[in-house]
């Protein structure tokens, strides 16, 4: 940076007309630093949302109660039900239509969902795929309206347009008043492993049973807010749901012989358990230690045989909920382990049919405890009473207090460590969604990243330390081989065509992969952040903060941001910028190491900028001067710095005493490290620096060092010995995408090809 | 190329955490052998699915057998032309790394070539979204592609 600088000075003094003198005046420009404030992407603050990232002093959110019944038909695969929903309004203004989410319909026949894709006709066909894709014939869902009524019966007018249904009222409703209204529906249950969806049934092949997960099974209150005002972005598939919260009162009826696991607490227990299962919990209540088996395989086996024409109701009773999904079939296996989080007993619980065995037996449960205990950890104590895992085939998906997780083992019982570290990880993912968004409260149907990439984020440290709890479950691994989160492992998405790469900052519907988009690269963001930016303590702090700030709330994302730097007082206006709202990527390189040593002599650029300007040696002020490596012809470079310059030698000695000259560290070797920047993206530069005598040190430059040349900086080390390596990121924490370009002496590539190749030559 | 683009906004992902159809191949000009290093990453379970076998019933650990018939799918689904011939192959062998499958292959005389066409129709046969991003780096020339079962095929000409 100086001698750039004492270049310009120089240039500028030598050609001063040049610069005033061009023909055509420079055109000014807008602010594009990096750095620049952020305000042009974010919502201004008020009121409602403060520009601390709190809820404001006239922050308010809309109520939804419910009382629901339904009843499954399971030889017919159909779910009937009828509700009755008391919506308050809590806002400012007077509503005249309320509007009602209806998520079924995006199964509908005629359902534009299934059109909003392009299609092609493949090269060739498995035969199954062939059947479904030109055969079969589309599937008759989505909800059978029968009536929408008020609370005296009278018939209220609606019209349902897609996935939602807006319902006029007779007389507004203002601000603290209530409306209710009773809905009645039923629809045809879809085969989820078949048809695709977070919800449905799987039928086993052996014994014709089913077991249903069922979700989004009733007409649901959208969310109504200050920002959105009515939620009024359709259910097209990949958006998931925006919902309000509200105690649920919900009576399910299924046949007699079917286990079932619900959001909210069983009110009727000893209706529906049996006295030995009755017994057995009580047990786990007081289990902290090892799951209690409530529902044996053998007594699921012996379900299985026979199909029930008794019914039974299952009664729950949720509060301060989004939603409420159940699970149900006569060949669930049961089991629960209490876990004490803060002061509260939580009952961790599985459900799986034995197909589910024996990985779920081990591993559920525990992992259930596990996710609870490190969630809580990093945001507030998990404030339900359950949390419930049920085993799907091929579906991870969320729910208050229940998810649905894949990991089946093979029809013999054995299973590779995949499916197992994929069942371990989907359900600290799922129970991890409790947190985000079922209770911060975000909305998914606009930003799919608010709950998936914080979740995916907790999940990683979860997944580290579920790992460190049980290290035989992972061996021989020794860290738990968590597939997203470290930085390395979003660098390939990062690096693909541009064209192909949609910001952080989009609607989930309009990206070309949710997959790493919504949950792998903001996860890495939060990791990098916490780890390398703004360091653990700080983050710890601000994501808790933001956590309980926003619980049971409804946070935008410039509430995150806001309150990641307000907790923090870490400006990272430059991060949210680059990493959520561009698809820019990392990419810091070592351009080049000039290294000086204090020379008798002026350099070979002194002499230059000396003929330039015409100047002799003795003509010059006193200079310290300074020669490159590669000029030196006398071998002066390992001298002692005193003696090649006189000078200062007795500068010194006039300025200090001799006691303070020998405790004074002389650099011998000056090094000017040129940094280069291909990506857009702005990080700190890490450096590892390796000495000729074996020492290593680590070199750690602020982002900021970019913010007035974002293409290239230079950076000086100073030492009595001489560099003999540089490794820039040397933990490849930055997600540099292009590392072969990360090292002074430039490294014979060693790329994992190299690696491979020399591996099976070896 | 808009129509590509148009085609690529279709759902990558379905509703759970890691299931984007998208495999991966970086083709790489390694200067000090002079040869194409290719590293293609698949995801096992759809790779399974593609050759015809039930989720997790190939056996990683049965090296030489599974590679054999990963060598052989490859064999017929990917290929490098240059000037009208197909290029030879060297299918060096697979390595399992998390929830993939990277296989390396390496072209050699790779030096002269200036033009080349890669065809790559893995997964097409079970996968219709399935999309195949190609990376391709030759000194400081770099350029990517994406694939699809109805465009599957890139020429490049190297400047």
């Amino acid at each position: 940076m100086k001698k750039i600088l004492f270049a310009i000075l120089v240039i500028s003094f030598v050609f001063p007309i040049n610069i005033f003198s061009q023909d055509k005046k420079q055109q000014g420009h807008t602010n594009t630093n990096k750095f620049r404030q952020l305000y042009d992407e974010f919502a201004s603050p008020n009121m409602f949302r403060t520009a601390s990232g709190a809820p404001g002093p006239a922050y308010y959110q809309q109520r939804a109660d419910y009382k629901i019944n339904v009843e499954l038909d399971d030889k017919n695969k159909k779910l009937y039900g009828d509700e009755t929903i008391t919506y308050t309004n809590n806002s400012p203004e007077t509503l005249s239509y309320l509007w009602v989410q209806l998520d079924q319909n995006v199964r509908k026949k005629d359902s534009p969902s299934l059109d909003i894709n392009s299609e092609g006709v493949s090269v060739a066909y498995i035969p199954d795929s062939f059947d479904k894709e030109f055969l079969s014939d589309p599937f008759d869902g989505g909800f059978n309206i029968e009536y929408v009524k008020d609370i005296d019966n009278k018939p209220l007018r609606y019209i349902i347009n897609q996935t939602m249904m807006r319902i006029d009222l007779p007389n507004p409703i203002s601000t603290g008043q209530s409306f209710e209204f009773k809905i009645k529906w039923w629809y045809n249950i879809n085969d989820h492993v078949k048809q695709d969806g977070r919800s449905g049934y799987e039928t086993f092949p052996n014994d014709e049973n089913r077991a249903y997960i069922i979700a989004q099974f009733f007409p649901r209150m959208c969310v109504y807010n200050e920002v959105e005002g009515w939620q009024n972005y359709q259910f097209w598939g990949d958006g998931e749901f925006a919902l309000p919260f509200g105690d649920y009162e919900v009576n399910i009826t299924v046949p007699s012989d079917h286990i079932l696991e619900a959001t909210g607490e069983l009110t009727n227990r000893k209706d529906v358990y049996s006295k030995e299962m009755m017994k057995r919990y009580n047990q786990a209540k007081k289990s902290y230690d090892k799951p209690v088996i409530i529902v044996s395989q053998d007594e699921a086996i012996e379900a299985e045989k026979t199909f029930s024409n008794q019914k039974k109701t299952w009664k729950f009773s949720a509060k301060n909920v989004r939603d409420f999904a159940f699970a149900t079939s006569r060949k669930y296996i049961l089991d629960m382990m209490a876990v004490k989080i803060g002061n509260e007993d939580v009952m961790a619980v599985s459900i799986y049919p034995r197909e589910g065995n024996p990985l779920w037996e081990e591993y559920s449960t525990i992992t259930v405890v596990e996710a609870l205990k490190s969630f809580s950890k990093y945001t507030f104590d998990y404030p339900y009473h359950k949390a419930v895992s049920v085993h799907a085939h091929n579906i991870g998906m969320e729910y208050p207090m229940i998810c649905f997780n894949f990991g089946r083992p093979n029809i013999d019982g054995s299973y590779s460590d995949d499916v197992k570290f994929g069942m371990i990880g989907v359900i600290i993912h799922e129970i991890g969604h409790n947190f985000f968004p079922m209770i911060v409260n975000s909305d998914e149907r606009q930003w799919a990243w608010m709950d998936e990439g914080l979740t995916t984020f907790v999940q990683y440290l979860a997944e580290q330390e579920f790992g460190e709890k049980y290290p035989d479950a992972i061996y021989p691994n020794k860290n738990f081989p968590s597939d997203r989160g470290p930085a390395n492992m979003i660098t390939d998405y990062m690096s693909v065509d541009q064209n192909y790469l949609a910001p952080i900052m989009s609607n989930p519907e309009n990206v070309y992969s949710l997959g790493p988009n919504a949950y792998g690269k903001p996860a890495t963001a939060l990791n990098i952040l916490r780890e390398t930016i703004m360091g653990k303590e700080l983050f710890d702090y601000a994501f808790k903060t933001y956590s309980q700030r926003w619980m049971f709330k409804h946070p935008t994302p410039e509430d995150f941001f806001r309150t990641m730097e307000d907790a923090s007082a870490v400006d990272l206006d430059w991060f949210w910028r680059g990493w959520f709202y561009t698809t820019d990527f990392v990419d810091i390189s070592i351009k080049e190491l000039n290294q000086y040593f204090v020379s008798p002599n002026p350099g070979e650029e002194m002499k230059e900028i000396m003929k330039e300007r015409g100047l002799v040696r003795n003509r010059l002020r006193p200079l310290i001067f300074f020669e490159n490596f590669e000029n030196d012809l006398e071998n002066n470079r390992d001298k002692d710095p005193l003696e090649n310059s006189k000078l200062l030698n007795n500068y010194l000695n006039e300025n200090y005493s001799s006691e303070e000259i020998s405790n004074l560290q002389i650099p011998k070797y000056f090094y000017e490290i040129v940094f280069e920047k291909p990506g857009g993206l702005v990080m700190p530069i890490i450096v590892e620096i390796k000495f000729e005598d074996g020492e290593v040190i680590r070199k750690k430059y602020p982002a900021q060092v970019w913010r007035k040349n974002d293409k290239e900086v230079r950076k000086v080390i100073t030492s009595d010995k001489k560099i003999s390596e540089i490794i820039l990121d040397p933990d490849e924490e930055t997600a540099d995408v292009d590392t072969r370009n990360n090292s002074w002496p430039k490294k014979e590539e060693n790329t994992d090809f190299d690696k491979f190749k020399s591996r099976i030559q070896g | 190329m808009n129509q590509l683009i148009i085609k690529l906004i279709t759902i990558l992902i379905l509703v759970f955490s890691h299931k984007y159809y998208v495999s991966s191949t970086l083709i790489d000009y390694s200067e000090k052998s002079g040869t194409y290093q290719i590293s293609l990453k698949i995801f096992h379970d759809d790779l399974e699915k593609d050759l015809g076998f039930e989720m997790n019933e190939l056996d990683y650990d049965d090296y030489k057998q599974t590679n054999s018939i990963i060598k052989k799918y490859l064999i017929n689904n990917f290929k490098i032309y240059s000037n009208e011939t197909e290029l030879e192959l060297d299918f060096l062998g697979y390595e399992r790394k998390n929830d993939l499958v990277i296989y390396y292959i390496e072209v050699f005389n790779a030096k002269n070539i200036k033009s080349l066409i890669i065809e790559n129709k893995i997964l097409f046969q079970s996968f219709r979204n399935q999309k195949n991003i190609i990376l391709f780096r030759a000194n400081n020339y770099k350029k990517s592609y994406i694939h699809t079962s109805e465009n599957f095929q890139s020429s490049i000409s190297l400047p």
